[in-house]
Order: structure tokens, then C-alpha cells, then sequence
């Protein structure tokens, strides 16, 4: 066969910015305004409520308008999620500390909300998986609350060591990494209920699985790139690019959890249930790795425990 | 699968559960936690050995299948199943070594802790140090193994359909038997069809056969290399550690003020190595934000509270090398200063307990009562482990101590010392105290001092610090980036891009298309087919290889 190839004119046209874009600069403005970082974090707290609820509600009513409504007010609290996120950076600046909302306990349980949130809304407006806000957005809510209520909301000057460029960066992509993986659990926690009870209202068996290997392959590659980000972090301030710290440990071993998943489903075609499940287990693995050894297990990242 | 499964799953949790329980969270183990042991025990260890069996079983029905010991175990070794038990495995060892034992801490560390009988266990079971243990690094070998036979064996069949010239398959009525195309209604125009798949990012290639047309299309064909460039990436990060393990040292130097060091200890403190060049700390500084916005000419605005948080932390040292200066710098958090194949890093910092810098005003003893304006002749700056010179004489810290009234209380700094002088060939020991009241107190105690003529008040005084600075040399590092930065560009390579195929005949108006997608497939044909219906209307018995 012989290759052809015709010339044609492509347009590119970026969809679906208007809103995002507006969203933002209402942050930013909303950011302007003088409340405390934590009055815009607890809001967003009870716009996620709200949403979850509205989800649910959405999950056994089946009604069009309150899928909007549910929508409407999770894409209000990333917004107010956001807002938090800003002012709370300003507030670090006019400390004279500047660090990026995502360094103790508290930032990072939010941030780690507003990515998912965030993924979670981008894969309803490409698959229209509503039912899946349904798992999705109390998970966020969690999170959200345990923040506001057990975690320390004081801005206090990050120790030196995480003084870093590396914060921004590693920080980031693990967060990204953790969002996707609570996406993929979402996914496959509804796969496993339609399986089993053979739910009509949700999308089809197929999407659900894809749906779940999507996002972990999308994460995939970040997680990876988050831990050798890390590694590369440790070699300027620890003196070696890998000690065996807890928190490593475990993102490797959320890593070989996830690279089995990846095999065992692309190399021996394993499908659904299985896979499924080898999901769950997999976020618990991620579960481990962000919280216990922060709380529970002594080691180099405890101090994201303040 | 997960039924033959969650048995063993669930009966290891449950008795790796117990064990947990009782070797660090009951204080006294009693009958029933011995019965509730021996049963998780046994349960566990016949769901393992059933696994064993199953395993082994399926082993030795694969043997016979092959009937050859080396074709048997090159299929054994490169098999699939392998990997993923190798993955989860080795997963769970790192468990192991992450959780609750904490590593790399010396013998006794864990016989204070767990006693004697445990510790021994600990010991011999490398529980200590899990990561260095025979079994993990006998694990990640077989891993690098097994990828390596892997890749050898499946390169070359993702080689054929991929890259060589047979993968131009005709979508004839042998193939499409197969391949179980949809139709389409479309007008006859090929171009059409063929700027469609162009759209679509496809390579789209063309033979004509009398009244048909064939089109083979395809797309992010070299995603499929992006699994080798992986597997190399993480042989290559496996070399680098092997490397670092057997020859890169790692330990702690801790040097204070003043002194130079080369004895580094190892981190778990069981090796000492000699480095072959001395490290010595001129000067220890802690940096506030203050201080760090003044360096950045600057005046610092924030909250007042934080102004004298600490910011980071340096030391200047110089590299000694028989008795030369070789290389002169400052390390601090974060950033590290290399010397040859070795990097210094800052990680700790401390105070000696002794006194690092002071300064003394000198009065003449005789008129001190009457004018003290006239008794001050001057000052004098000392530092630890330095002479000092002041009209007729030489002057050293002895010996000092931090917090007068409460040696352990090295907050609140209420310092005394001793101050050796050497005057007109004669030795006197000054006591200076913080206090001038206590200094003259104690001075006027002393017989020696009666004929000695001057008088010393502390002025200002700074604690010694210690620099507690991590040395490594680890030769594996190269390796460790390179292969880093390969295995993202892989895993990009092989997860964001897709590789595709499409093969069409176009006959009249009918085109009969079949396509395939290496992943994601149901995306693929949900939105190709809705796609589809731009050239025509396509017949609704969907058909997907």
C-alpha cells in the first residue's frame, strides 16, 4: 500500500473555557476581599456538603434539574475552594513566609479535594457520569471537613527544609496523582455496585471500567514523575535520593500496586470484577500512603502532619 | 479469579492483623490471644499452601505443555503472572520495612523496645533492615529478570504488527472475517473517506483493485515502544542502585565551629568511614526571615511574630586536604556543595554546649570604683579554639558553660566561662559570668587573681554550634536520572498516546471499515462511530476486532 495524504484546512477552536476562565477571575476577586483564608475554606466545606447532597439526591430522584443543581454548587465550592487557596497564598506573602497552599496537613487535604473536584468535573462534562459525583463528592466533602475540624488551619512558617522550588512541583504532581486514584475508586466502586446489582440508571458496565483505567493512566505517568520529582528533592536536601522513608516506601508501593493493574489488565486482559476490585485494594493502598504515615509512622514527612 | 483469592487475602490480613496486634499493641498476651494466633495461623497457612499448590500445579501443567525445561522456564521467567506476583510481592515486603519496625537502628535500639527475644527475631529475619534483606533484593532481581525476558519475548510479534511491512492488511473478504467491519452508505468518494481519517490523525495508506479501494490508517504507532523504553528505564534505575549499594557511602559528619572532621558515621551509626579530606566549619549561621529579607536588601514587612523564625540554615566549611584548602563554600538546606564525587549536605545543627564567640570589655581593676568611664581600656572578640591578643596579653576561652544556674535548660542562655590569660609568661584563669554583679563576685573570690590587673565583663556572647552535615557518594546517581528521565518519556510515550488502526474497502457506495485500538477501546468506538456518521449512515450491527 502506498501512503496518501490530502491536504485540508484544520481549525482549532477552544470549547468549554468561557465558564472555567470566569470562575477564575471571580476567585481572584473574591480573593481581594478582606476575610480570613479559613472563612472561604469553610465555605467551600459547605458548598461541597451541599453538593454531595444534591448528588444524592440526584442518584435516587433522577432528576435533570437537580444533576444541574449538583453541578452548579460543586463548581461553586472549587471556586470558593480556590479563593481559599489564593488568599491564604497572599496571607503567607504579607506574613513575609511566602509557601503555596499545599504544604501541611490542612493545605493539603484541601487541595487535594479542589484536584479532585476539579477531575471529577472534567469527567462528567467528557463521559456524563453523574451518578459517579454521587461516590465522588462526599469523598471531597470528607475531606474537606476532616480539614476544617481535626487539621491545624494556623499559617505558621514552613521549616527550612521545605523551603523549596521542589514544593511546588513535587507537590503538585502527587496531588494530581492522588486525586486521579480516588477518581478510579469512584469508578470502581460504581462498576462493582452496577455489577452486582445490575443498576440501569448507571452508565454502562464497559464506560465505568474505562473510566477507571482512564484515570489511572492519565496518573500514571504523574504519580511516577512525582516520585522521582521527590527523589530529585531529597538528593538537595536530604543527601540521598532514596532513604527508605515510610512515605516513599508507600508511594512505591501505590506505584507496583497500580503497575500490576496496568498489566494485569492490558497483558492478560483482565476485565471488570477483578480489575474492579484490584482498584479498591489500590486506594487503600493510596489512603495508607497520605494518611497513616503522615499520623502514625515516624519519618521525614511527618512534619506535613501540623 | 478474586473467589480463589480473597480467601488467601482475607486470612493473611487477618492473621498479619494479630501478629500486629500482639508484638506492638497489647501489653500482655494472654491464652485467648495464643488460640486466637494459632487459628488466624492455621487459616492462613492453608489458604498459603493452597495457593502454593494451585500455583505449583499449574507450574508443572505448563512443563508438561512445553515438555523442555529451558523452553519452560524462558516461558516461566517471561510470563505475566510472574510480574504481577513479583509487583504485589515486593509491595508487600516494603510494607514490611515501612510500618512498624522501624529501620535501620541499632541492635540494642530494638532490644530496649521489643526485648531481647523479639530483637534476636528482628535480626534474623532482617526485619531491621527489609530493604537490604536477601529476599527484597532476591525479589528485584527476579523482577529485573522477568522484564527482561518479557520484553524478549513480545518485542518482536509488537514489531511485526507495528513497524514492518506486513501490517498493511486488505480488508478483504478473508480479513473481514476477522475483523467484522461496519458499513457505511456513503457517496462514492473516496477522498472524502480519506481527508475523514486524516482528521482523525491517521496515516491513511491506499491501493486500488478494480473497482475497490483499500485503506489501511493508522496512528501513535510508536506509543507501542513506549512499554521497552519503561522496562529499559527501570533496568537502567535498578543498575544505578545496584551501583550506589555496593560502592556509595552515606553517613553523617558532625563538625563544630570552628573544628574540622572526617570521620563520617553511617546512618543506621553501626560503620564509621574515614572520607579522604577533612571538613571544616568556619562559621555556623542560623538565617531568620529577617535576616533573609535583609540579605536580599530588603526590609522585612511581614508579621513581627515570625520575624526570627528560622528562615534556613549554613555553614561555611572549607575542604582540607593534607593540610591544604582545597575547595571553600556554604552549604545549606537545600542546597547541597559538591566536592568531587561527593555532596555535602546540611541536615541538622546543634549547640556544643560551650561557648562559641564572645566578646569582653576590659577594665582596669584599680580605677573601675572610682570612674568606670576611665577604667575601660577596650575590647576583645574571642572565639572558640582561637588566641586572642589584647595590650600585653594572650587571651583564650578555656571552658565555659551555657546556662549557669540550669545546665540542661540551653534556651535561656545565662553563660559563665573561664577565660585563660597569658600574661608577662604567667598563666591566670578569669572567671566571666553574665552578670557583671556575679563576674565581680567571683573575681574578687579568687587569691590567684589578686596581683592580676584588669578586669573582663561579657559584652556579648553566642553559644558554639555543631553542623550536623550529611556526606554521600553515591557513583549511581547518573544512572538513577537517566534512567528517571527515560522512564516519564516512556510512560508519556506509552499511556498518552494511543496507537490506532483502521482498515476500509470502498466499493460503490458502500465502505465496509473496521478499526482497533491498542486502549481505551470503548471510547475509541463509542466516538468513532458516532464520527462515522459525518461520511454516511452506518449500519447499526456494530463490529469491533
Amino acid at each position: 500500500m502506498r501512503e496518501v495524504s490530502l491536504k485540508s484546512g484544520r481549525s482549532f477552536v477552544p470549547q468549554g473555557w468561557l465558564i472555567p476562565s470566569l470562575g477564575l477571575l471571580l476567585s481572584l476577586i473574591f480573593a481581594t476581599l478582606p476575610y480570613d483564608n479559613v472563612f472561604w475554606y469553610k465555605s467551600a466545606t459547605l458548598a461541597y456538603g451541599l453538593s454531595a447532597i444534591s448528588y444524592l439526591a440526584f442518584f435516587f430522584l433522577r432528576e435533570r434539574l437537580i444533576g444541574n443543581v449538583a453541578t452548579g454548587i460543586l463548581f461553586l465550592g472549587l471556586l470558593l475552594n480556590l479563593t481559599g487557596m489564593i488568599r491564604r497564598g497572599w496571607q503567607t506573602y504579607e506574613m513575609g513566609a511566602f509557601h503555596p497552599p499545599w504544604s501541611n496537613l490542612f493545605e493539603a487535604l484541601t487541595f487535594w479535594s479542589f484536584i479532585a473536584g476539579v477531575i471529577y468535573l472534567l469527567l462528567e462534562r467528557r463521559y456524563g457520569v453523574k451518578l459517579l459525583g454521587a461516590l465522588i463528592t462526599p469523598v471531597i466533602f470528607g475531606l474537606s471537613l476532616f480539614a476544617i475540624t481535626k487539621a491545624n488551619a494556623e499559617i505558621t512558617p514552613l521549616m527550612p527544609a521545605l523551603r523549596s522550588y521542589w514544593l511546588y512541583i513535587h507537590v503538585i504532581t502527587a496531588f494530581v496523582g492522588y486525586a486521579g486514584f480516588t477518581v478510579a475508586f469512584g469508578g470502581a466502586v460504581l462498576y462493582l455496585l452496577k455489577a452486582k446489582y445490575n443498576l440501569s440508571f448507571l452508565p454502562s458496565l464497559e464506560v465505568l471500567d474505562e473510566l477507571s483505567y482512564k484515570s489511572v493512566v492519565v496518573v500514571f505517568p504523574i504519580w511516577t514523575a512525582s516520585i522521582i520529582l521527590g527523589a530529585a528533592w531529597a538528593n538537595e536536601a536530604w543527601g540521598g535520593y532514596w532513604s527508605w522513608d515510610p512515605k516513599e516506601v508507600w508511594s512505591l508501593i501505590v506505584w507496583l500496586f497500580f503497575g500490576a493493574y496496568l498489566h494485569a489488565r492490558q497483558m492478560l486482559g483482565w476485565r471488570g470484577t477483578k480489575t474492579a476490585w484490584m482498584l479498591v485494594f489500590g486506594f487503600i493502598t493510596v489512603l495508607i500512603c497520605f494518611f497513616a504515615i503522615n499520623l502514625f509512622f515516624p519519618g521525614l514527612h511527618s512534619y506535613a502532619t501540623d | 479469579m478474586f473467589k480463589g483469592y480473597a480467601f488467601l487475602i482475607l486470612s493473611s490480613a487477618f492473621f498479619v492483623g494479630v501478629v500486629i496486634a500482639g508484638l506492638f499493641h497489647l501489653k500482655q498476651v494472654g491464652i485467648y490471644y495464643f488460640a486466637l494466633l494459632f487459628a488466624s495461623g492455621f487459616l492462613f497457612a492453608g489458604a498459603l499452601l493452597k495457593f502454593l499448590w494451585d500455583s505449583l500445579r499449574a507450574l508443572y501443567r505448563d512443563y508438561k505443555k512445553f515438555n523442555s525445561l529451558p523452553v519452560f522456564l524462558f516461558e516461566f521467567f517471561a510470563s505475566l503472572k510472574l510480574a504481577i506476583f513479583l509487583m504485589i510481592a515486593i509491595g508487600i515486603l516494603s510494607m514490611l520495612g515501612s510500618t512498624y519496625i522501624e529501620q535501620n537502628r541499632p541492635f540494642e535500639f530494638y532490644v530496649n523496645k521489643y526485648g531481647p527475644e523479639k530483637a534476636g527475631w528482628f535480626w534474623k529475619l532482617w526485619l531491621n533492615d527489609v530493604f537490604h534483606s536477601w529476599y527484597y533484593i532476591l525479589f528485584v532481581a527476579l523482577l529485573a529478570l522477568n522484564l527482561i525476558f518479557c520484553s524478549y519475548k513480545r518485542l518482536p510479534s509488537v514489531w511485526k504488527h507495528t513497524f514492518s511491512k506486513e501490517r498493511f492488511q486488505k480488508l478483504d473478504e478473508h480479513l473481514e472475517k476477522h475483523l467484522k467491519p461496519i458499513e457505511v452508505k456513503i457517496n462514492p468518494d473516496k477522498e472524502k473517506v480519506i481527508r475523514f481519517l486524516q482528521s482523525k490523525g491517521f496515516k491513511v495508506y491506499a491501493e486500488e483493485e478494480g473497482n475497490r479501494t483499500y485503506l489501511y490508517g493508522e496512528k501513535g504507532k510508536y506509543s507501542r515502544l513506549g512499554v521497552y523504553v519503561v522496562h529499559i528505564a527501570l533496568l537502567v534505575i535498578m543498575a544505578g542502585g545496584l551501583i550506589d549499594g555496593l560502592f556509595g557511602k552515606r553517613g553523617t559528619v558532625i563538625v563544630p565551629e570552628g573544628a574540622r572532621e572526617d570521620i563520617m558515621t553511617s546512618l543506621s551509626q553501626d560503620k564509621v568511614y574515614k572520607l579522604p579530606f577533612q571538613i571544616k566549619v568556619n562559621a555556623f549561621h542560623i538565617v531568620s526571615y529577617e535576616e533573609e529579607a535583609k540579605r536580599k536588601g530588603k526590609e522585612f514587612k511581614g508579621d513581627p511574630k515570625i520575624k526570627d523564625a528560622i528562615a534556613s540554615f549554613e555553614s561555611e566549611i572549607e575542604i582540607v586536604e593534607n593540610g591544604k584548602v582545597v575547595a571553600k563554600g556554604t552549604v545549606a538546606v537545600n542546597s547541597p556543595f559538591e566536592y568531587g564525587a561527593y555532596r555535602i549536605f546540611q541536615a541538622t545543627y546543634g549547640l556544643t554546649g560551650s561557648a562559641g564567640y564572645v566578646k569582653l570589655s576590659v577594665f582596669d581593676r584599680k580605677t573601675l570604683p572610682e570612674d568606670p568611664q576611665r577604667a575601660l581600656l577596650g575590647t576583645v572578640e574571642l572565639r572558640t579554639g582561637q588566641v586572642a591578643e589584647f595590650k600585653d596579653m594572650l587571651l583564650s576561652i578555656d571552658r565555659s558553660v551555657l546556662n549557669l544556674e540550669n545546665p540542661k535548660d540551653t534556651q535561656h542562655l545565662k553563660p559563665a566561662m573561664v577565660i585563660k590569660v597569658l600574661k608577662d609568661g604567667r598563666s591566670y584563669d578569669v572567671p566571666v559570668i553574665y552578670s557583671p554583679e556575679l563576674t565581680v563576685f567571683a573575681f574578687f573570690q579568687l587569691k590567684e587573681l589578686s596581683d592580676f590587673p584588669y578586669i573582663f565583663f561579657l559584652e556579648d556572647f553566642r553559644p558554639q554550634f555543631f553542623s550536623g552535615l550529611q556526606v554521600s557518594y553515591s557513583p549511581g546517581t547518573p544512572l538513577i536520572w537517566g534512567g528517571s528521565i527515560l522512564l516519564v518519556l516512556g510512560l508519556i510515550l506509552a499511556f498518552y498516546t494511543i496507537h490506532r488502526k483502521v482498515w476500509a474497502r470502498i466499493e460503490g457506495n458502500s465502505l465496509k471499515i473496521s478499526f482497533w485500538s491498542h486502549k481505551l477501546r470503548e471510547e475509541f468506538r463509542r466516538s468513532f462511530i458516532k464520527d462515522l456518521e459525518e461520511l454516511g449512515y452506518v449500519e447499526k450491527n456494530f463490529g469491533e476486532r
